[in-house]
């Protein structure tokens, strides 16, 4: 099976990484648009047009185009989140109070294009592009979507974030308590290969992270160099200057010039490796977050597992005991009985629900390998080419300074 | 799987990325200076730290052995338009000390250096008839160099021969110039009949720097000596003068803001004057107890010195102390007023430094180009204080013949200046500037009296441009263009600095990003075995490791060349720095100039003024029958003052015109040369930044075809080249 959304970079355009799908396979192609700044001060926030052209047959109409903010595409990130464990949901870019607020051009510019990114991968997710959520997303009128949100602000004020963990940490606690007691450590333990591609994945964050980091020094760089080499082109400028008469005059006049075309090179380069190669690159390491997501599900689907076994374990222990002692009511030996029949469907339903995922994941994490595969390779190698490009040019602008000294030269003598 | 990683290097016929690449690259990154490693350090943009960074580069350039840079580009096909004979400038790069001795082979040398033979025995003709009172003792000795051996007799016979001559071509501006008549001429006239054989004796006289001296401290130095010393000053210029019109330098520039623009190429031989190599090495250092426990001592270096081709000249090492360079300096300062003197490496007034191993190699790589610098001046490098510099074994303070270099102490020291300056005042000791003083530049720390009179005459007569000859014009604009030179040259300097730092910072980051790619490819092979296992996507594995190990590899080679680039570059654009250094030396020379002009001046008012007192007394006198005694014998002291005073002005005249026309040479000299330089500079820098991009184009080619790109891909990558060449073709 292809990668299904393989195409999303490798069918662009020549030069724009996250340019509109046009693949004729694909069921959606979804454009971002038109970043429009409303409201002002703290309140102010960045509006888009998502527009979308579909073959899917849940949509009764082929055209869409919705306005939505950065605040939609994350209710549709944590609806899918939330509701399909074990998958890897492509990642929503970072959330940046500061940047936000200082609404810089080249942020807003970056972030629509990630978001762009994100909405066409959710869109060719097997799984997830069949989703109602993306339908909502995707089609919703104003109205009907300012409900939707409304719902879910109320569903996330009212399980707030501190409680739900307190509650989770009081939980974990009143499990460990209970492997205190029954006296046995968590027999419940993933696998040692899944261990193994956990820490791997693990460490392939850090790697990514600090690939994108050394990505945006790269191009920080690349544009410094160029600044001083603008620099120095117009101080040789002002040196040639001083020669009243011709040589230096021309020859560093020669320079200047053509310094300052590699020095736009350099600018147009860093531009270039902002967008082709440290954009993909910090995805990349988004998608791992996305991929540490999933595992954080199956850790926590396990531990109820284990938590579900536990629990019917001593609820056994109890019947047992119950069973042993003479003279006890039936009605209570029924009631402990009832109990331990409930314990038992949670702990199937547990399996089933820790089963799920993990099979989940193993077509996800395949999924993913020749994703990041197929991206990885296309993304480093349009890097090489973009390199040989560039320095293609530099080589031609600087053999033509050469060129043009050595005829100054000549005519000057 | 991951055999397609292993895929061998066309251009450098090894493996590719090694383990020995690794540790190539991580001790670079770990050798960064502190504050440089840290990746957050290097984005501050620390501009203290970036300046004076420049010796570093020069280091890290120094210890470049390999050589593989710029080999020829034929792997990959690309026809290039690079003609050969660019490449080759760059391959066989010189060292650091080569570069700084010799003036590298380059475009411009066919043209520039045409003349160099007849320049340089222009050159040394002047230096001989310059140095003749002291040259002589040594004559029989080794010289310098054979040119300048060759080219003494001759200056002499010229300087014996053309003697009136050079008094009658005197300033050709100098007619027009008011005060230049009358006395000035007639003063000028009288010496210069006697002068022949007065230059003759003391040629052969002084041989010792007592015997100078006696002959010439004397307060009321007689018409002769001064003379003498006017004889041995004329020469020189007359010399050249002659020389010059012997020379049509067909020199491509024309230049001469000088109107008197007669030797153009005067500057231009410069270069290859002195076929010396001179290096500088093998610090030794010497402890010695301080005082009060202070851990004292100084380094020595071994100085040797070659002759670039070959001649009759030995090779000489001797060793030397930072302190006998400063004595060194010194004395040329004192000697070769008017000259560009290239500035000596600065003292290190931090006592604690001073040993460290980093400081001295500074210091034996400023001292070596110090010394190639002079060497390579058409007149210091001639110089006997440089010959005994390089030559005399032992310290120099034990040399009799380096210590008869020290200059006589005129005037005494600022105690008897100050006693002087007392009785000045008072008027029992008459201010006269005499002869020999005359010819010294004015030690304001001395000579007190003569110091407060030139700066009221400074003050009195702003020069206006109209009353000055034409040539005197030239020089002060000259004046001005250094300093606009000197403008550029800073900011020139500053932004190749910047450009050196960019260059460095960009070849770090890509090679730290290179490692994070091998990093990736090494935790993908160690442990991305599991997941390709457990998803069955060990093909998918393979090509990750594969393309990060090569793209990994691409950035470390491409980082590889960029730090060559770096160190080259700094070579390269240390020229304008050096040059900037040059420039305060240019402006001193130049100042030297005013001052002695305005020495002249002094001694001309301070004439017309005793002349003027003495037309008053004497009308006076005419007016008072019997004019009493005192009357006369004012008039007396006064007509002294006077014969005094006539003999200053001649000499002050010579003087300035001696340093004036040394002006014009240095001047023409720094035009030639800079211009010379600076277009060697940027051929090369040129050069460098091509070959570097072609070097990198095919990195990134072959990176490219490496990570499956078609070949169309390929072609339109490299379309923008082949174009161009199409077109040139």
């Amino acid at each position: 099976m292809d990668p299904p959304y393989e195409s999303v970079l490798q069918d662009r355009g020549s030069n724009n990484f996250f340019s509109p799908v046009t693949a004729v396979s694909k069921e959606f192609e979804i454009e971002v648009a038109e970043p429009v700044k409303q409201g002002e001060g703290v309140a102010a926030y960045v509006s888009y047009k998502v527009r979308t052209k579909t073959t899917h047959v849940k949509y009764h109409e082929p055209f869409h185009e919705v306005t939505r903010r950065f605040r939609d595409f994350a209710w549709l990130h944590d609806k899918l989140v939330e509701k399909n464990k074990g998958h890897i949901v492509p990642p929503l870019p970072e959330k940046s109070a500061v940047q936000k607020y200082q609404m810089a051009t080249d942020f807003i510019e970056q972030r629509r294009r990630a978001l762009q990114v994100f909405v066409n991968r959710v869109a060719s997710h097997p799984v997830l592009k069949d989703s109602s959520e993306l339908e909502t997303f995707l089609q919703a009128n104003e109205e009907h979507w300012m409900l939707e949100i409304a719902k879910w602000q109320a569903e996330t004020s009212a399980q707030h974030r501190p409680v739900s963990a307190a509650a989770q940490w009081f939980k974990n606690l009143q499990h460990s308590a209970q492997s205190l007691v029954s006296g046995r450590a968590d027999e419940m333990q993933e696998d040692a290969e899944y261990i193994k591609i956990r820490d791997y994945i693990n460490s392939l964050e850090g790697h990514l992270t600090e690939a994108h980091r050394q990505a945006g020094r790269l191009l920080r760089k690349e544009a410094d160099l160029g600044a001083a080499l603008t620099e120095f082109a117009s101080a040789a400028e002002l040196l040639g200057k001083q020669d009243n008469e011709g040589p230096m005059r021309v020859a560093f006049g020669c320079l200047c010039t053509r310094a300052n075309e590699v020095a736009a090179l350099s600018r147009a380069r860093s531009e270039a490796i902002a967008v082709e190669f440290a954009a993909p690159l910090k995805e990349f390491a988004r998608t791992i977050k996305s991929v540490q997501v999933a595992m954080a599900d199956r850790a926590s689907a396990l531990s109820a597992y284990s938590q579900a076994k536990s629990d019917l374990d001593s609820k056994k222990v109890r019947l047992a005991k119950l069973r042993g002692t003479p003279g006890l009511k039936e009605d209570k030996i029924a009631e402990t009985e009832r109990d331990v029949n409930e314990a038992d469907q949670r702990l199937r339903n547990a399996k089933l629900g820790y089963e799920t995922i993990r099979d989940t994941m193993r077509e996800e994490l395949n999924r993913f390998q020749k994703e990041r595969a197929a991206e990885m390779s296309a993304v480093l190698r349009d890097f090489a080419l973009a390199q040989a490009r560039n320095t293609a040019e530099q080589a031609k602008g600087w053999g033509e300074l050469l060129r043009d000294l050595q005829q100054a030269a000549v005519g000057g003598s | 799987m991951a055999s397609k990683g292993i895929i061998a290097d066309p251009l450098r016929g090894g493996g590719a990325f090694d383990d020995q690449d690794m540790e190539d690259l991580t001790s670079h990154l770990a050798n960064l200076p502190a504050g440089r490693t840290s990746h957050d350090g290097l984005d501050l943009v620390d501009h203290s730290e970036l300046l004076g960074n420049l010796d570093r580069f020069r280091a890290l350039a120094g210890d470049d052995s390999h050589d593989d840079l710029f080999v020829s580009y034929g792997g990959l096909g690309l026809g290039l338009s690079v003609s050969d004979s660019t490449i080759i400038t760059t391959t066989n790069y010189p060292t650091y000390g080569e570069l700084a001795a010799a003036k590298p082979p380059s475009y411009e040398d066919s043209i520039m250096y045409d003349q160099a033979p007849p320049l340089d025995m222009h050159i040394a003709s002047v230096a001989g008839g310059d140095m003749d009172p002291l040259s002589a003792g040594h004559s029989s000795g080794a010289g310098p160099s054979d040119a300048a051996v060759a080219a003494r007799p001759l200056g002499k016979r010229v300087s014996e021969q053309q003697l009136p001559p050079a008094v009658a071509m005197a300033p050709p501006g100098t007619s027009g110039n008011p005060s230049w008549t009358g006395a000035g001429w007639a003063a000028r006239g009288v010496p210069s009949g006697a002068s022949e054989p007065q230059a003759a004796t003391v040629a052969a006289a002084v041989t010792g720097p007592g015997v100078r001296h006696s002959g010439f401290s004397t307060t009321d130095a007689s018409g002769p000596s001064a003379a003498g010393r006017l004889g041995s000053l004329a020469p020189s210029g007359s010399a050249a003068l002659r020389l010059d019109d012997i020379q049509q330098s067909p020199s491509p520039v024309a230049h001469g803001i000088a109107p008197s623009a007669r030797h153009p190429g005067g500057g231009g031989g410069g270069g290859s004057f002195q076929h010396l190599s001179i290096t500088v090495t093998d610090p030794v250092k010497r402890e010695q107890g301080g005082l009060f426990g202070i851990k004292g001592g100084y380094v020595t270096y071994l100085v040797r010195t070659q002759a670039r081709a070959p001649s009759t000249r030995p090779e000489t090492t001797v060793r030397r102390r930072f302190r006998e360079f400063v004595v060194l300096a010194q004395l040329l300062k004192g000697k070769y007023r008017g000259y560009f003197i290239p500035p000596r490496p600065e003292k290190n007034a931090v006592e604690g430094q001073r040993m460290t191993d980093g400081f001295v190699e500074e210091r034996r790589i400023a001292l070596e180009r110090y010394l190639n610098k002079l060497a390579q001046h058409p007149v210091l490098g001639a110089s006997e204080e440089l010959r005994l510099f390089l030559e005399v074994d032992g310290e120099l303070a034990d040399s009799g013949a380096w210590l008869s270099l020290r200059p006589p102490n005129l005037g005494g020291s600022v105690l008897e200046g100050t006693a002087k300056f007392s009785k000045q005042i008072l008027g029992l000791d008459r201010a006269v500037t005499d002869p020999v003083q005359a010819s010294q530049p004015t030690k304001k720390a001395t000579d007190f009296m003569r110091a407060i009179k030139e700066t009221a005459r400074s003050m009195q007569s702003p020069p206006s441009a109209s009353s000055l000859p034409p040539d005197e014009v030239a020089l002060v604009r000259a004046k001005e263009e250094v300093e606009a030179l000197q403008g550029a040259l800073a900011i020139g300097s500053r932004a190749a600095e910047r450009l050196v730092n960019g260059l460095d910072r960009w070849s770090v980051v890509y090679g730290e990003l290179g490692l994070v790619l091998i990093q990736m490819r090494n935790a993908e092979k160690a442990d991305g075995v599991a997941l390709a296992h457990h998803t069955g996507t060990l093909k998918q594995s393979g090509s990750l490791m594969h393309d990060t190990d090569r793209l990994g590899t691409a950035l470390i080679r491409s980082s590889r060349i960029g730090r060559k680039v770096t160190g080259r570059c700094a070579i390269e654009l240390a020229c304008l720095h050096e040059y900037l250094g040059l420039m305060p030396a240019a402006l001193k020379g130049l100042r030297a100039r005013d001052k002695a002009l305005l020495t002249a001046d002094t001694v001309q008012s301070d004439l017309a003024g005793r002349r003027k007192a003495i037309a008053d007394l004497e009308a006076a006198g005419a007016k008072v029958l019997g004019g009493d005694a005192a009357k006369a014998k004012k008039v007396a002291e006064l007509n002294g003052d006077v014969a005094v005073l006539e003999q200053s002005v001649v000499v002050a005249r010579a003087r300035y015109d001696k340093i004036k026309e040394i002006n014009q040479q240095e001047m023409s000299r720094l035009r030639c040369e800079l211009r010379s330089d600076l277009l060697s500079m940027l051929h090369r820098y040129a050069s460098i930044m091509s070959a570097c991009s072609q070097r990198n184009l095919e990195i990134w080619l072959q990176a490219a075809e490496e990570l499956q790109a078609t070949k169309e891909q390929l072609q339109a990558a490299k379309a923008c080249l082949v174009e161009s060449d199409v077109h040139q073709q």
